[in-house]
């Protein structure tokens, strides 16, 4: 069994496991999640064989110093390691300070192991070194109720913080350095649609300040339901669920994806409307529609969804230009035009006929067309009777709904 | 009486108005800075009740914040009233000229923070019409007395605020100095009408 020892100190009383001062690849921030992401080589080709090694990193922030410890495995060959933290607080709010350094827990050497020098240190150069103007952290920033969050206030040399408020209510401060102050707040609650004010007051007289907006994650749509009023589109409506309390560029965005096809849509809603709908274009040689309807806003995502076969969710319009005519004394010819593409199918129309003291209904079945005018005829009516008629029409072979009744017309029937 | 006698001197060989013609601008403008003090009040009220606090609270004092293209009603009331007619019709429609783009801004930044607050955005479209009308009633007096008019207006607010808070803080601004021009207007115009009776 052999290991190559590069880093071993030869003291010639008792060998010392030391290993190489590691040395940082890249150390770079992401302010929107106030996550650092480091990155280092393990040096692993030091050694033949798998060892266990330990790191510690540490983070210097806020005049105070965070230890963590990760532990890795050399694979006899170099790695490139990465690792993250995320910090409670805004990451422009201080500087960051990062170093880190190494212990091999090789199980077979007997002398004494030691942790390897810290490697030099790598900074996060952030807006508290001499900010150029005073700024409150995070900026516009979106979180969901019930969260704990921080605020700084960088202000310039020869400024200092009168007070800050989160809404109407001054909170402790919270000394960071030189130049930031903070303050937590705790459990925050929903924010008004143009967000809670968080305000930096600075001596002598100047006035910083930043929004939060709080609220919550999108509910999975409820009441799904998806119909074709015209075999042109179908139509797919839902309840929102739970108010977000979040609006414009930071309201829930509602994307439609069918399956089958494998075609989205980005739906278009009115977030002052309570019912939200969207429209996917009918294909023409599909039956059966997979959707999911997905809704995502800063906070989270959800989504629902609904299988249909097209032909079984006909809602037909309104029928319209309806007129009724006679020149008889018992039957009257009816028309109505529905707008939409029912060839393939067949309509079953309700017809309602309504005198001073009797109303009776009349189902018709008939060829569906194409954005087209319909016609039936009414017998054994009253001579000279005063009838009321109206119509409405659904799909034929699969009843899914009635279309509302077109507007009631008048007519007298001749004398006999 | 020297003022105006220079301004009647001027008046009468540069426009085809006659004087009755001017009083009667002048007692209709007058009429409109009235429903402008008025209005303006509410806009404001209505604005901060948006923004949440502090701004709706009522100590709210920020320190001025100097809005783009529309200088603050600053001079003194005294220095104010020592100025001459015409130097005080241009400073008025040099604000008049500025404030529509402003309360256009301000409407736009709303609607994206505050898109539910319909009443605001109605009120924010009738100061801008207001100040329209104000701009255009102030062009035909000085024409009328032979005052030159202002430069051009700097439309806007400029590009959207780098953030929400700004947003609300320089609409703040903008809204409290349209209050601040209605009632200095309302009070040039009051002075103007003294001198210009019917």
């Amino acid at each position: 069994f052999s290991w190559e020892v590069s880093c071993l100190r030869n003291d010639k009383s008792q060998p010392t496991l030391i290993p190489l001062t590691p040395q940082i690849l890249n150390l770079s921030a992401d302010f929107s999640t106030y996550t650092l992401y480091l990155k280092w080589n393990d040096s692993g080709s030091v050694f033949q064989h798998e060892l266990d090694a330990s790191w510690q990193i540490q983070i210097l922030y806020k005049e105070t110093m965070e230890t963590i410890n990760y532990d890795s495995k050399l694979t006899g060959k170099d790695s490139i390691l990465f690792w993250n933290w995320t910090s409670d607080i805004p990451l422009e709010c201080t500087s960051y300070y990062v170093k880190i350094r190494c212990y091999i827990n090789e199980l077979y050497f007997t002398g004494r192991k030691e942790w390897s020098e810290w490697s030099p240190v790598r900074t996060v150069p952030e807006k508290d070194t001499k900010p150029n103007s005073a700024m409150v952290f995070p900026q516009d920033k979106v979180v969901l109720v019930g969260s704990n969050v921080t605020f700084c206030c960088l202000y310039n040399e020869g400024k200092s913080v009168k007070f800050m408020n989160y809404g109407s209510e001054s909170y402790p401060l919270l000394r960071l350095s030189k130049w930031s102050s903070a303050i937590k707040v705790q459990n925050v609650n929903a924010s008004i649609p143009s967000g809670t004010n968080i305000l930096c007051s600075l001596v002598p007289d100047d006035l910083e300040g930043t929004v939060l907006f709080v609220g919550y994650a999108p509910d999975t749509p409820q009441n799904l339901n998806c119909e074709t009023r015209t075999f042109i589109t179908i139509t797919c409506s839902w309840n929102p669920g739970r108010p977000t309390a979040l609006y414009t560029k930071r309201q829930t965005k509602y994307i439609l994806f069918e399956r089958i096809s494998r075609e989205k849509v980005t739906c278009k809603v009115d977030e002052l409307n309570e019912k939200h709908h969207c429209d996917f274009p009918v294909h023409a040689n599909q039956k059966i529609y997979n959707f999911t309807l997905g809704a995502s806003n800063p906070l989270g995502q959800a989504e629902s969804s609904l299988l249909i076969d097209v032909n079984q969710r006909v809602h037909l319009e309104t029928p319209d230009k309806f007129t009724v005519s006679t020149n008889s004394s018992t039957n009257a010819h009816l028309s109505w035009y529905i707008p939409g593409n029912f060839i393939k199918i067949r309509l079953l129309c309700q017809i309602e006929i309504s005198n001073s003291n009797s109303e009776r209904q009349l189902n018709v079945s008939m060829a569906g067309a194409e954005n087209s005018n319909y016609r039936a005829r009414v017998d054994a009516l009253h001579p000279y009777g005063t009838y009321t008629f109206r119509v409405r029409c659904s799909a034929s072979e699969y009843f899914w709904r009635w279309s509302k009744w077109s507007e009631g017309k008048k007519l007298t029937t001749l004398e006999a | 009486p020297v003022d105006r006698a220079n301004l009647l001197s001027s008046a009468s060989s540069s426009s085809s108005l006659s004087q009755q013609e001017v009083a009667t601008k002048i007692k209709q403008t007058h009429r409109l800075t009235v429903l402008l003090k008025h209005c303006s009040e509410q806009l404001l009220a209505e604005y901060v009740r948006h923004q949440g606090e502090p701004f709706s609270s009522p100590d709210f004092q920020p320190p001025a914040m100097a809005v783009p293209g529309l200088p603050s009603p600053s001079v003194p009331p005294e220095a104010w009233l020592a100025l001459s007619d015409g130097k005080r019709l241009w400073h008025l429609a040099a604000a008049y000229t500025t404030l529509p783009g402003l309360l256009g801004s301000v409407l736009q930044q709303q609607a994206e923070l505050n898109p539910l607050a319909s009443e605001l955005h109605r009120q924010l479209e009738a100061a801008a019409r207001q100040c329209r009308g104000l701009a255009g009633n102030l062009e035909g007096i000085m024409g009328a007395l032979g005052v030159p008019g202002p430069p051009p207006p700097s439309s806007s607010l400029g590009g959207p605020p780098p953030s929400a808070f700004l947003a609300k803080l320089s609409g703040y601004h903008v809204c409290r100095l349209h209050r601040d021009w209605a009632m200095r207007s309302h009070e040039a115009l009051g002075l103007l009408r003294t001198k210009y009776p019917l």
